[in-house]
C-alpha cells in the first residue's frame, strides 16, 4: 500500500509539472493583459509600460515560469507553515493583491456554500434514486423522472434569478448575500439568517446534482438487484429492507467513491454562476473575474491548484475504493 | 433498519433546519425601514475596492471609496471648472526667463517688458549668463558627416554670452476662484513690440554656414533640415530664447487637520511619535518612556535624535473600546511637498508618475507653512488639473514614517544594519505593500468603518465596504452618519441588485438602458436622475487606409447609418446623439458645430447645406461614392476593377455596440459594400486589430477625463504603441491646435480653441460619431437634498430640504455623487412643492 501510495505521488507530481508547463503556455501566450487592453484615454503610454513591466509582463515566457513558480512555492510555503511574517510574492496585476492568501480566503466563504450544496444533493439523490429504483414505473418513479429532466433541463442560472425575483421581490425575504444587506443582526438570529442565505443557492445549486446523482442512483440499485446474490438473499427469506439497504445499496454505492474525486476541487472551486447572482464574494466569481481581466497569476495558480486537489481526489478514491471493495487490488 | 430510516430522517431534518431558518430573516419592509435607515445611504459598486492609496490603485472601485478620504489642492466643482479646495487661493503665476536681445541693453529690454506687460508683472531679475554649446559629436551624427564638418567649419567660432531676465507674472489672490497670470504669448508681444527677433543668432549662424557650405555637400540635405538640428542642439545646450515656468501659487485653508486610525486600544496608550519635529506614525505603549523608548530602538536613532510622543487628545467613535479615531497632524505645505516629490519618485511606483514629472520644484516658506509654489518644467495647461489629485498625509508617508514601519515588519533590517545613511525604506516595502493601502489617514468627509474587527482590510471583501462620518472634516460634514457600500458582480450581479434595491435594501440604483423607461413609470417613487458621464460611442474608420482615405467615402458610410435608429433601438433613446469627438456635457464639445455639406443627389442637388447631424440617406451616400470613382456593378460597387471591401472588427458580446455594428454592416452591404464582419475576444480585439491597426472599420467608445488634451487620440505622432490614435487621423491644423491649447490658460480661449479642434475633426469623419450615452441613477424617493438655504444672525448656514430632482442639481454637470453628502434619508417619503424644486 505505501509503495503505491509513493509511485502514485511521484505520478502526479510528474502530471503536474506536465500540466503546470501546459497551462501556463496556455494562458501566459494567449493575447492581451490587463494592462495592454486598458485603452484608457487618461493614462499615458509610459505609465503603462511601466506597470507592465513592474509585473513582468515583458519577460520572456520561460523566465515568468521560473519567477511564477518560485514565488508560487515561497508563498505556499509560508501558507503551510503559517508564517505571519512572510512577505507575499504572487500577486494580482491587476489589484495587486495577494493571491495565496486571498484564496484562501475566498475559498473559506465558498465553502459554506458548496458543503451544502454537496449534502442536498446527496442526501436528496440516495433516497430519490432507491425510490425510484424500488419502485420502477410507478407513479413516485415517474414523478422523480420527470423532475430530474425539468431539474437538468432549465438553466441553473435563470432559475437562481427566478427564485430571486419571487422570494425576494415577490416575498418580501432577501435572499441575495450571504446575509441580510440593510440590517444589522446579532447572535442566533444572524446564524439563521446566514443560514437562510445558504440554504437558497446551495439548494438550487443542487438542483442538477440531484436530477443527475438520482438517476445514476436508480441505475446502479437497478443492476445490482438483478445480480445473483440478491436473488439468492431474497430466496433465503430475507426481508426487503435487509435485501436492498444492506446487500444491494452497498454495492450500488461502490462507483460513487469515485464521484469523490470530483468533490475535493469543487470545494476549491465552488460555483461561479450562484455567487455572481447571488453576490456571494467566493472563489469562483473571484477566478472568473481574473480570466476576464487576464489576470495572469490568478488564473494560473488557480489552475494549478484546482489540477492539485484533482489529483489528490483521485488518489483518495481510489485508495477508499480499494477499502470499500476487497477485491480491488492495489499494485 | 437504520439505512433506510436515516435517508429518510436526515434530508428531511436538514431541510426542516435549513426552511425554519427563514422565520428568523427580517423581511424586505423591515429592511427597508429600520432605525439604521435613518442616518445612513447604501449604495452599491460593481467590483471590489483593493488599493486606498489613490497613487497606487488602478480601478475605479478604489477611487470610489478613496476619493471619500482623500482631497486635493483644487477640485472639480458642480459645473466641471476647475477650483481651489485645499488651498484657499491659487496663483497661477508664470516665471519667464529670456535673453536679453543682442545689442540691446538690459535696461531698455526690461523698460519694454514693463512697457508691454503693465499691472501684472512682479519682479523682474537678472539671470545666468549663458554660452552657446554645441555637441560637435552629437550634431555629425544627427546631420551627416561631411555635411555636418563643412557645416561646423563655416560657423562663427566664438558666440556671443548672452544675459538673461527672469521676470514674474503674478496676480492677486481670490479666495474661491483660480487666478491666472500667465502670458503664453510673451515671446511674440515682445518680438512685436521690440520689431525684431529675439534670438536670432542662431537661425543667423545657421543660415551663415549654410551659404558658405560647399554646392557639392549641399545636394543631399536642405537648409531647413540642418538648420533645425543645429538649433536643436544649441536649445540642449542650455541656450534658448524663452523658457516658461508656471509657478501654482497656494494658500491652504488653515484648521485642516488629518483623521488617523482606527485605533482599538485605551486612547491614553495610543501615541502619535514625533522624531526630530516630525510625526512619525502611531505606537501603542503604557508610558510615553516606553512609546519613546521603543521607537528609538527601532528606528536605531542617533544620540542627537530628539523624539517625543503626544496622545490623541480629541477623537471620536466609540473611545472605551474602540474603534476610535484621532485627530492627527495640521495639512501644511509640507504635505503637498512631500506627495509631488513622492510620485516624481520611479520607486514610489506610482502609475501616474509621468504627469508629475513635469514639476521642477515645489517651494515652501518657512515664514508660512501653509503657503506652497508648484514650479513646472514648461506651460501645459492641463497640468492645472493633475492638482485635483489628492494630498497624502506626511506623517504617514516621510522616510522616518515608512522606516518605522518597514523595520516593525522585519524588511530590510539587514540593509539597515550595514549602513544606516543609504537605508531606503522604499526599497524594501513597496509604497502598494505599506498599512496604508488597506488602512489610510483621512482628510475627506468619512474614515473606514472595520467590518473585520482589527484584522484589515476593513472591509469586507466583494461584499461590502462602510465608512463613517469624519467628525474632523474641514468642510461642511455628510448629514447621514455611515455610507453601506455594497459589492455586486458586475455581469450577472446586476439583476440581483435591482431586486435588492427595490427590495429597499439600497437607497439608489444605476439602472441600464433597458430598465429607464420602467422606473419612469414610477416616479412615483423613485426619483429619475439622468446625467450624461464623460462617455461615447463611436465607430472608428482606419484613415490611413487606402479605401478609406478620401473623406467622401468616409462621409458616405456615415450617411448610410441610422443612428437615430440605433438610438431608438439600441439604448432605447438612453443618449444624446454627437456630431464630433467630444464628451456633450463638456465645454470641450462644440454643440454650435454645423456640418456644412454640398448635396449630390435628390431635390437639394447642389445645395449646401449646414446640418446639426449627418441624415440617413442612402441615395447620397451611393452618389457620394459614385463621386469618389466607385461605380455599381451587380449590386456591387467597385473601382479599378476591385470591389468595395471592408474589414469591419469587433469584439466579442450582445451589448450596444454589436447591435450598432450589425445595423452599420447591414447598411452598408445595401450599398453594395463588400462587409467582412468579424468579433474577437476582448484582449485579442484590442492588441492584434486595433493597437496594430489592422481593421478597416471598428466600433469602440471612449470614457475619458475632463480636461482638453486630446492629442492621445488624434495626434499625428500619438498612434501606436506612442498614443492611442489607431484610426490613423492626421491633420496638421489639428496638430497645431493642440498644441497651442497646451499653453493656453485664459478659460474662454480653451473653450474657443477647443471647439476650432472639435470643428477641424468633426468635419474630417474619421469616425462616425455615434452618441453618449446617458447615466441615469434611480433614488428612492425618502431621499432628500439637504439645500443651504441661507445663513443665520451668527452666521451660522440654515439648511432646508428639497427634492433630487431639483432644478440645481438638474441642471449641474457632476455627477449626481458631487451632492451626494448633501443627501438624507427620511421617514415618509416627503411632498414638495414647485417652489421647492426651484427655489
Amino acid at each position: 500500500m505505501i509503495s503505491y501510495i509513493v509511485r502514485r505521488i511521484f505520478q502526479m507530481g510528474v502530471t503536474l509539472v506536465i500540466i503546470s508547463v501546459f497551462s501556463f503556455l496556455i494562458v501566459a501566450l494567449a493575447p492581451g493583459d490587463p494592462f495592454a487592453s486598458q485603452l484608457d484615454p487618461k493614462s499615458k503610454p509610459a505609465d503603462i509600460e511601466r506597470q507592465r513591466d513592474q509585473m513582468g509582463y515583458d519577460d520572456p515566457v520561460v523566465q515568468k515560469y521560473i519567477k511564477f513558480y518560485s514565488q508560487f512555492f515561497s508563498d505556499l510555503g509560508a501558507v503551510v507553515t503559517g508564517d505571519d511574517t512572510h512577505e507575499w510574492e504572487l500577486r494580482s496585476a491587476r489589484t495587486k493583491e495577494n493571491v495565496l492568501p486571498t484564496m484562501w480566503n475566498k475559498m473559506l466563504i465558498t465553502l459554506p456554500l458548496v458543503l451544502l450544496t454537496v449534502l442536498i444533493t446527496w442526501t436528496l439523490s440516495f433516497p430519490v434514486g432507491i425510490g425510484s429504483a424500488l419502485r420502477r414505473g410507478k407513479v413516485p418513479d415517474r414523478v422523480a423522472t420527470i423532475l430530474s429532466y425539468a431539474m437538468i433541463s432549465f438553466p441553473g442560472f435563470w432559475l437562481a434569478i427566478l427564485v430571486i425575483k419571487f422570494v425576494n421581490g415577490t416575498m418580501g425575504i432577501p435572499v441575495v448575500s450571504p446575509y441580510t444587506l440593510g440590517v444589522e443582526l446579532e447572535g442566533p438570529r444572524a446564524f439563521m439568517d446566514a443560514t437562510w442565505h445558504v440554504a437558497v443557492p446551495a439548494v438550487i445549486g443542487a438542483f442538477g446534482g440531484v436530477a443527475v446523482l438520482s438517476r445514476y442512483v436508480k441505475g446502479q440499485m437497478l443492476e445490482v438487484m438483478d445480480q445473483d446474490y440478491i436473488r439468492t438473499a431474497k430466496a433465503k427469506g430475507l426481508d426487503g429492507d435487509t435485501v436492498y439497504y444492506r446487500h444491494a445499496l452497498r454495492n450500488a454505492s461502490l462507483p460513487f467513491i469515485t464521484m469523490l474525486a470530483g468533490l475535493l476541487p469543487s470545494l476549491f472551486g465552488g460555483s461561479i454562476v450562484f455567487e455572481a447572482i447571488y453576490a456571494w464574494p467566493g472563489l469562483g466569481r473571484w477566478f472568473f473575474e481574473a480570466v476576464l481581466a487576464k489576470d495572469l497569476f490568478i488564473v494560473i495558480t488557480s489552475l494549478f491548484v484546482g489540477s492539485a486537489l484533482t489529483l489528490v481526489g483521485i488518489l483518495i478514491s481510489d485508495l477508499l475504493y480499494s477499502v470499500a471493495d476487497p477485491r480491488v487490488k492495489l499494485a | 433498519m437504520w439505512i433506510k430510516r436515516s435517508l429518510v430522517i436526515v434530508p428531511i431534518l436538514l431541510f426542516v433546519f435549513l426552511i425554519q431558518s427563514v422565520f428568523w430573516v427580517p423581511g424586505t419592509a423591515s429592511v427597508a425601514n429600520n432605525d439604521s435607515r435613518q442616518n445612513r445611504i447604501i449604495l452599491y459598486m460593481s467590483g471590489n475596492p483593493e488599493d486606498m492609496n489613490p497613487w497606487t490603485s488602478t480601478k475605479t472601485t478604489d477611487s470610489t471609496i478613496s476619493d471619500y478620504f482623500f482631497e486635493g489642492l483644487i477640485r472639480y466643482n458642480r459645473m466641471y471648472e476647475l477650483e481651489p479646495w485645499l488651498a484657499e487661493t491659487v496663483v497661477v503665476k508664470h516665471e519667464v526667463t529670456s535673453v536679453v536681445p543682442t545689442g540691446m541693453s538690459e535696461a531698455d529690454y526690461r523698460a519694454a517688458i514693463a512697457a508691454e506687460f503693465g499691472d501684472l508683472l512682479g519682479e523682474i531679475k537678472t539671470g545666468d549668463e549663458l554660452a552657446w554649446k554645441i555637441e560637435e559629436e552629437e550634431f555629425k551624427k544627427q546631420a551627416g558627416e561631411a555635411g555636418a564638418l563643412s557645416f561646423i567649419a563655416k560657423l562663427a567660432g566664438d558666440h556671443p554670452k548672452l544675459t538673461t531676465l527672469r521676470v514674474a507674472f503674478t496676480g492677486k489672490p481670490v479666495k474661491g476662484e483660480i487666478v491666472s497670470a500667465v502670458q503664453p504669448d510673451f515671446k511674440a508681444r515682445m518680438e512685436r513690440r521690440l520689431g525684431r527677433e529675439l534670438l536670432p543668432e542662431v537661425a543667423t549662424a545657421a543660415q551663415g554656414a549654410w551659404d558658405a557650405m560647399d554646392a557639392e555637400l549641399k545636394k543631399d540635405r536642405k537648409f531647413e533640415a540642418y538648420k533645425d538640428e543645429f538649433t536643436e542642439l544649441v536649445q540642449q545646450g542650455g541656450v534658448t530664447d524663452v523658457v516658461h515656468n508656471p509657478v501654482v501659487d497656494c494658500v491652504l485653508h488653515k484648521g485642516v487637520y488629518w483623521t488617523d486610525g482606527p485605533f482599538f486600544s485605551d486612547p491614553d496608550k495610543t501615541w502619535i511619535v514625533i522624531v526630530d519635529g516630525d510625526e512619525a506614525g502611531n505606537i501603542v505603549a503604557d508610558t510615553k518612556a516606553e512609546a519613546i523608548s521603543t521607537v528609538s530602538e527601532r528606528l536605531e536613532l542617533g544620540k542627537d535624535a530628539k523624539v517625543d510622543a503626544i496622545t490623541y487628545e480629541k477623537r471620536f467613535g466609540d473611545e472605551e473600546e474602540g474603534p476610535w479615531w484621532g485627530r492627527g497632524p495640521e495639512l501644511g505645505a509640507r504635505d503637498v511637498k512631500l506627495n509631488f516629490n513622492h510620485l516624481k519618485d520611479a520607486a514610489y511606483g506610482s502609475p501616474r508618475r509621468s504627469s508629475y514629472l513635469s514639476i521642477l520644484d515645489i517651494r515652501t516658506f518657512e515664514d508660512n507653512r501653509y503657503r506652497c509654489e508648484i514650479v513646472f518644467d514648461e506651460l501645459y495647461s492641463p497640468a492645472l488639473a493633475d492638482l485635483t489629485g489628492s494630498i497624502l498625509p506626511y506623517h504617514v508617508w516621510n522616510l522616518k514614517a515608512w522606516e518605522h514601519e518597514a523595520v516593525r515588519r522585519g524588511l530590510g533590517r539587514q540593509d539597515l544594519e550595514i549602513e544606516r545613511a543609504k537605508y531606503n525604506p522604499m526599497r524594501h516595502l513597496r509604497s502598494r505593500d505599506r498599512d496604508f493601502a488597506l488602512a489610510p489617514s483621512y482628510l475627506g468627509a468619512m474614515v473606514l468603518e472595520p467590518l473585520n474587527g482589527d484584522s484589515r482590510p476593513y472591509w469586507e471583501n466583494n461584499l461590502r465596504v462602510r465608512l463613517r462620518r469624519n467628525e474632523f472634516y474641514w468642510n461642511r460634514k455628510p448629514e447621514y452618519e455611515f455610507v453601506d457600500w455594497f459589492v455586486f458582480d458586475p455581469a450577472l450581479g446586476s439583476e440581483t441588485s435591482e431586486v435588492v434595491f427595490l427590495g429597499g435594501g439600497m437607497d439608489i440604483y444605476s439602472a441600464k438602458d433597458y430598465q429607464v423607461q420602467r422606473y419612469e413609470a414610477m416616479e412615483d417613487k423613485y426619483y429619475v436622475i439622468k446625467r450624461q458621464p464623460t462617455q461615447y460611442e463611436y465607430i472608428g474608420f482606419n484613415n490611413g487606409r487606402d479605401v478609406l482615405k478620401d473623406k467622401r467615402v468616409r462621409l458616405a458610410l456615415s450617411m448610410a447609418i441610422n443612428v437615430d435608429d440605433i438610438l431608438k433601438y439600441v439604448v432605447f433613446e438612453q443618449g444624446q446623439r454627437i456630431s464630433g469627438p467630444g464628451y456633450p456635457v463638456l465645454p470641450w464639445y462644440n454643440a454650435e458645430y454645423r456640418i456644412e455639406h454640398t448635396w449630390r443627389s435628390g431635390e437639394k442637388k447642389g445645395q449646401t447645406e449646414k446640418l446639426e447631424f449627418l441624415p440617413f440617406d442612402m441615395e447620397e451616400a451611393k452618389a457620394l461614392l459614385i463621386e469618389a470613382g466607385y461605380t455599381e456593378q451587380g449590386g456591387k460597387l467597385f473601382k479599378d476593377g476591385k470591389p468595395l471591401k471592408l474589414q469591419f472588427v469587433n469584439t466579442t458580446g450582445q451589448g450596444a455596440r454589436q447591435k450598432s455594428a450589425v445595423l452599420a454592416k447591414e447598411r452598408w452591404e445595401q450599398l453594395g459594400i463588400e462587409v467582412d464582419y468579424k468579433t474577437y475576444e476582448w484582449n485579442d480585439y484590442i492588441q492584434r486589430f486595433i493597437m496594430a491597426r489592422n481593421f478597416d472599420v471598428c466600433v469602440l467608445g471612449w470614457s475619458g477625463g475632463l480636461d482638453f488634451d486630446k492629442r492621445q487620440l488624434w495626434g499625428t505622432e500619438f498612434t501606436p504603441p506612442n498614443g492611442l490614435n489607431f484610426v490613423n487621423y492626421s491633420n496638421p491644423e489639428v496638430d497645431k491646435l493642440m498644441d497651442d491649447i497646451l499653453l493656453e490658460y485664459d478659460y474662454d480661449k480653451q473653450v474657443e480653441m477647443s471647439n476650432k479642434i472639435f470643428d477641424t475633426i468633426a468635419s474630417d469623419f474619421p469616425y462616425i460619431f455615434l452618441y453618449s450615452p446617458y447615466s441615469t441613477t434611480i433614488a428612492d424617493r425618502h431621499l432628500v437634498w439637504r439645500m443651504e438655504v441661507g445663513k443665520d444672525a451668527k452666521g451660522n448656514p440654515i439648511y432646508e430640504d428639497r427634492p433630487l430632482d431639483h432644478e440645481y442639481i438638474k441642471n449641474s454637470r457632476a455627477s449626481w455623487r458631487f451632492f451626494e453628502p448633501d443627501l438624507i434619508r427620511r421617514e415618509e417619503i416627503p411632498e414638495f412643492t414647485d417652489e421647492q424644486k426651484t427655489r
